[in-house]
Formats: C-alpha cells, sequence, structure tokens
C-alpha cells in the first residue's frame, strides 16, 4: 500500500473479486459480519439483548428516521454537493414546528417546520444552483446560521410543555408499531420506493446521475444542471422536515441541539454505503445499507458498553476504513 | 488575476489599470476600515489598547488554524479536523506538562498534533481518500480521544483536583499572556507564522508546487510531483500548527487541559478567514496576506459584537452570513470575467 506508484491506479483484489465484488457487495458483506459478531458477542453473554424483538423494533425505528436524512445527503452527494446543514436545520425545523403547535395547534405547527426547512433547502440550492457557490461553503455558513436560528428562537431552552392529549397525539405517530414494526419504517419504505424509482425511472434521475458524473457533459446535452442541483437540496429539505416531524413526535420534546451534528452521521452513512463524494455514483439502496450498517454499529457498541466518546472514536475510525477499502475506485 | 486585455482594460485609475485593481482586496479593507468606524463609533471600549491587546491575545490561534487552512485549500484540499486536533493537543500537552515540565509538554503537544496531521496527510496522499472524508474521521477520532483522555472533564484550570506545579503554569500561560516590552508574544508568534508561511509559499519550491497542486492536480502530477509526499508535508505542517494554537488557546483559558477546546465554531472560522481573504475554494490561488486580513475582520468583528452585548447565537449567525455574502461576491465577479 505504501508504494502506490501510479497516482490513480486501480487496485487489483485478486481472486476474490471474481466471486464478490469488494466494491459492490462490501457493506453487505460487511454488515452480515457484523451482525454475526454482535450475536455471538451476545450468545457469550457479553452483549445483552442486540438480537430482541423489542431492541430490533427500536433500532428499525432509528434507522428509519437516519435513513431520511440519509437519503437526501445521497441525493445531494449524486450531484457532487455535500449537505453540512441538515443537523442544524433540523432543529431550527423541529423547534419551530414544536411552538408552532403549542401556540396554533398541529396542523398550522407542522406545517409551519415544514415551511422552515424546505425554505431553507430551497436557499441552500438556489446559492448553489443558481449563483453557484461552492456547496460546502453554502452549507457551512448554513449549519451555523440554522444553529443560531433555532438557539436563538428557543433561547436556548428545551421545548416540552406539550399537554398530556398532545403528547398522545404525537406519540401515537412516533411510537405506533404494527406487528413490531414500527409505523415510521412504513414512511422510510415509501420514501425509499419513491425516491428509488424517480432515480432509476426518470428523466430527472438520469439527469441527477449525469450532473453528477460529467457536469460539463450534461450542460452540453441540454440538461439544467442548475436547476437539477435546486432540486436534489430540495429533497434534501424535504426529507429534514420529514425527519424533524417525526423526531418531535417519537420524543415530544426538542431543543436547539436536537439535530446537533446529524449530518456527520448521514454523511458516513451514505459515505460508507458506497454513495461516492465525487457524484454520479451510488444510489438509495446504498443509503439504505449504510443506514443500517451505522445504526446497529452504534447499538451493539452501545450495549456492549462503549461510552459516547469511544463510539465517536470508532465511528470515525470506520469511515476512514470503509472509505480506504473503496479509495481505489477515486478518478477511475 | 488573469490579464485579459480588451479595449475596456485601458482605462486607469491613479495611473492603475483598472482591470489590475484587485476589488475583492479593496472591498474587504473597506469592510475591515467601516467596521472598525462603526464599532468605535458604537461602543466606548472598542478602539482602546486594552480591549484590542486582549482579543489578539485571545484569538490569536485563529491566525494559525487560518494559515495552516490556507495552504491546504491552495492545494486543493479541506482540512475539518483543526478543532479536534487543538482539542487532543490540549489536553495531552496538560498531562504531559504535570510529569515532564513546561518544555516537555509543549514538545509532546507539538509533536502529538504533528502526528495527527501527519495521519490525515498519509489517508489522503498515500492511500488517496478525500481530503473530506478523511479529516472528518480524524474530527470524530480526535475529539473522542480527547475526550476519553479525560473522561470528558476539564483538566486544571477551574477544576478542582491535580493542577499544574506554580512554575509550570505561569510559563504556560505565559506564551499567551506575557509581553516583550510592550508587544504581546501572541503578537509575535502570529507575525513568525505569517513571514515563515509567507516565505515557504512565495519563495521555496514547496510552495511553487502547493499552488501547482491546486491549479491542476493531473498537470502536477505529470510534471513529476510527487503527491504522495506533499499532501503528507502539508497536512503535517497543517497538524503542526493546530498544535501550537491548541496550546495558545489553552494558555489563554488559564492553562488548563479542555477536552472541548476545539469543538465549537473554530472550523467556519478558520475556513470563513480564508474565503474571506480571497484563496480559491478549488484551489491554486490565494495568500495569506488576505487570509490574515480574513482573520483580523474576523475576530475583531465577533469582538465588536460581544462588546455590544450580542450573544453568541447571533454572532453564530452573523459570521456565518458574512461568510456568505464574501463568497458570494466573489462568485458573481468570477462569473463576469
Amino acid at each position: 500500500m505504501a508504494n502506490v506508484a501510479l497516482p490513480y491506479e486501480k487496485k487489483n483484489f485478486g481472486k476474490i473479486s471474481a466471486f464478490i465484488s469488494l466494491e459492490k457487495h462490501g457493506i453487505f458483506v460487511a454488515f452480515i459480519v457484523m451482525m454475526l459478531v454482535f450475536y455471538v458477542l451476545q450468545l457469550l453473554g457479553y452483549v445483552n439483548n442486540f438480537i430482541d424483538v423489542h431492541n430490533l423494533t427500536n433500532q428499525f425505528r432509528n434507522a428509519s428516521l437516519l435513513f431520511f436524512i440519509v437519503a437526501g445527503q445521497s441525493m445531494v452527494l449524486l450531484v457532487s454537493g455535500i449537505d453540512l446543514s441538515q443537523g442544524s436545520l433540523l432543529s431550527l425545523s423541529s423547534v419551530v414546528m414544536a411552538q408552532g403547535f403549542l401556540d396554533f395547534g398541529l396542523p398550522v405547527g407542522v406545517l409551519l417546520g415544514l415551511g422552515v426547512a424546505i425554505m431553507f433547502g430551497f436557499i441552500n440550492g438556489f446559492l448553489i444552483g443558481r449563483v453557484k457557490i461552492q456547496p460546502f461553503i453554502v452549507t457551512l455558513s448554513m449549519l451555523f446560521i440554522c444553529a443560531g436560528v433555532a438557539l436563538v428562537f428557543t433561547g436556548g431552552r428545551t421545548i416540552h410543555q406539550f399537554t398530556s392529549a398532545q403528547k398522545d397525539i404525537l406519540q401515537t405517530i412516533g411510537l405506533t408499531d404494527f406487528f413490531h414494526i414500527p409505523g415510521i419504517m412504513f414512511i422510510a419504505v415509501a420514501v425509499f420506493v419513491c425516491l428509488h424509482l424517480l432515480l432509476t425511472r426518470t428523466a430527472l434521475g438520469r439527469a441527477i446521475y449525469l450532473t453528477g458524473g460529467n457536469e460539463e457533459a450534461a450542460r452540453l446535452s441540454g440538461i439544467d444542471t442548475g436547476k437539477v442541483k435546486l432540486i436534489c437540496y430540495l429533497i434534501s429539505g424535504i426529507t429534514v422536515a420529514f425527519t424533524s416531524f417525526l423526531y418531535l413526535a417519537r420524543l415530544p420534546a426538542t431543543n436547539g441541539l436536537a439535530g446537533f451534528q446529524l449530518e456527520f452521521q448521514s454523511l458516513a452513512a451514505a459515505v460508507v454505503g458506497g454513495t461516492t463524494f465525487h457524484g454520479g455514483e451510488g444510489g438509495l439502496i446504498q443509503a439504505v445499507l449504510g443506514t443500517l450498517f451505522i445504526t446497529f454499529l452504534l447499538n451493539g457498541l452501545i450495549l456492549l458498553g462503549v461510552g459516547t466518546f469511544a463510539r465517536e472514536v470508532a465511528l470515525g475510525v470506520m469511515l476512514i476504513a470503509a472509505v480506504t477499502l473503496s479509495a481505489s475506485r477515486r478518478r477511475e | 488575476m488573469s490579464a485579459v486585455s480588451t479595449v475596456d482594460s485601458e482605462r486607469f485609475i491613479f495611473g492603475y489599470p483598472v482591470k489590475d485593481i484587485p476589488w475583492e482586496r479593496v472591498i474587504m479593507i473597506g469592510a475591515f476600515i467601516s467596521l472598525m468606524i462603526f464599532y468605535s463609533l458604537a461602543t466606548e471600549n472598542f478602539l482602546s489598547v486594552d480591549n484590542i491587546t486582549n482579543v489578539v491575545r485571545r484569538d490569536a490561534w485563529l491566525f494559525f488554524l487560518a494559515y495552516a487552512q490556507t495552504i491546504i485549500i491552495i492545494s486543493g484540499g479541506f482540512d475539518l479536523s483543526q478543532g479536534s486536533i487543538m482539542s487532543v493537543v490540549s489536553v495531552m500537552a496538560w498531562s504531559a506538562m504535570l510529569h515532564f515540565g513546561f518544555a516537555g509538554g509543549l514538545v509532546i503537544g507539538l509533536a502529538v498534533g504533528t502526528i495527527c496531521g501527519l495521519i490525515n496527510g498519509y489517508l489522503i496522499g498515500v492511500i488517496r481518500v478525500y481530503p473530506f472524508i478523511a479529516t472528518l474521521g480524524m474530527l470524530f477520532v480526535g475529539s473522542g480521544v480527547a475526550q476519553l483522555w479525560t473522561g470528558g472533564l476539564q483538566m486544571g484550570g477551574s477544576r478542582e483536583g491535580a493542577t499544574l506545579p506554580v512554575h509550570v503554569e505561569t510559563a504556560y500561560v505565559g506564551i499567551s499572556k506575557g509581553s516583550l516590552g510592550p508587544i504581546p508574544y501572541p503578537v509575535m508568534w502570529v507575525l513568525i507564522a505569517l513571514g515563515a508561511t509567507w516565505y515557504l509559499l512565495k519563495h521555496t519550491r514547496f510552495g511553487t508546487y502547493v499552488y501547482a497542486l491546486g491549479g491542476s492536480e493531473d498537470t502536477a502530477l505529470s510534471a513529476g510531483i510527487n503527491f504522495s509526499r506533499m499532501k503528507i508535508a502539508i497536512f503535517g505542517l497543517s497538524g503542526f500548527f493546530c498544535a501550537f494554537a491548541g496550546l495558545l488557546l489553552s494558555a489563554n483559558v488559564s492553562a488548563a487541559g479542555e477536552p472541548r477546546l476545539g469543538g465549537g465554531d473554530q472550523l467556519l472560522q478558520s475556513i470563513g478567514a480564508t474565503i474571506i481573504g480571497g484563496t480559491h475554494i478549488f484551489g491554486g490561488r490565494g495568500s495569506v496576506l488576505g487570509t490574515t486580513l480574513g482573520a483580523l475582520l474576523i475576530i475583531f468583528l465577533v469582538n465588536g459584537l460581544n462588546i455590544m452585548g450580542i450573544d453568541t447565537y447571533r454572532q453564530q449567525i452573523i459570521v456565518g452570513l458574512v461568510i456568505l455574502a464574501s463568497i458570494w461576491v466573489s462568485t458573481l465577479r468570477e462569473q463576469n470575467k
């Protein structure tokens, strides 16, 4: 590894690649292996309740929540962009939603919250797609702007003063299970199907891949790449809007730090799943795999008794490791 | 500044061709001056020697992060892990000082930061992970390790428990709060870093390579520049600068080891100073002098807001908007060329 003579030489994985392509199935294999490892640890008594109906239900609920923003992040990554504002936009949207619910009732609150998230998604998209500013800077600035607005809005306090009737409504939406399958998962599956069909079966989907793969070529073949990018950021905003509502519904309380650093988790999940950073490669299936992998990894580590800080280290190491494995794909 | 000569470019202002005037720089200096005038009219204490000395002492770290970020962005990369490296260095240097004294702690702190940077460089240069992902990983690892090291608590400082020996603490605090005659030490550190970075970028082969890599990586590679070695050197240097920034800031907050030292808006400010300073986000262009101006603009902007009693949350919003506005202006100018 130390002497890669040619800068972008493609690595040869030898005979294994004849059976499974590490690039395509790597994360799936890794996921299975990880689950088996945790299961064995459970059998040995180091981990409690990992493979357990209640834990699995909860984890699928967490995964569904994370999946929305991972899907949004994937759309943005596909057009070689990035959305760093997801986490703080989620905070902002959820506090607006909660306050709106308290003051004007559920429908108005939800609409306000969704509106805020979608508006910021649009602003991101406009600045990146139309004004053509670098995505990284736009969304990084937006991260701090949204977080600031959310914290000013709440004054740093937690919004939780719902009456028990209001709490019931929210938790019915957020926590209802059908035969141990969390209700949120159905929404996640629906979103998955919609976006997957959008990417694979429509002209817009093709335009997204083309814009990410080679923007100049896309532009020359008559695609309005700015518009395509704008739509992708808008979708990211919409997924954030969904997530912020469901977050609020699951735990009827929120504050200005509700989505703190969530954008990094969604990035990690999307990238670990195999959506690449230079755009045009990846998709929604990768997003699902990445989401499941991250969710169960973090859950397994928690059950193993690994503390928050060590989990952070584990997440970082895993991210680098996953990308290192697929680094040979860079600039083929 | 590409010198495209059209008829239009023959106009002159003060004997200076209009096309060659670095308008971004002019706008920025204008903004900086009007900001200073505004604050000195709006507040009583802004334009006092005490205030300015304090700001420079407290925010000297930003210059180091921004210089490192400038070199990295010029070479076509990013460093997200700067804040985390500061945190790791802060806690490890503190622990080292407890056992090996001031000099030992200083050396170990700088070494730890440099090693983090070298790891970034190895991942990016040799394994060819994207700078964004590699340094994002380092961000998690760094802040996780820093918090694991101390269990999430502050070491020394105002906390009960082990404290540094008095002479070590005095020496440590001294690197931020001491003065040479009327000049505070941090000013000297910043000037040294500025001089060194400027010399490195403009007058050495290393600097030429940095610009070449950012201008066109493929061209630079075919011209025989050793990509791996350059990346390792660049990120290693960044790690060293971050380490020094971490030590300076820790020294300023009463010589404590603070595991969340770099967890705030360090990232936004360091990238912001670089971008406002006119460094081109896709690499290949930029200068440390511009970055210095950008950093000055940010620290005095924030300081003025502090004096006016505007809370951190609103400051975040304002700094974010300023950065967005500045890149908006430069992007529009870029397109109009």
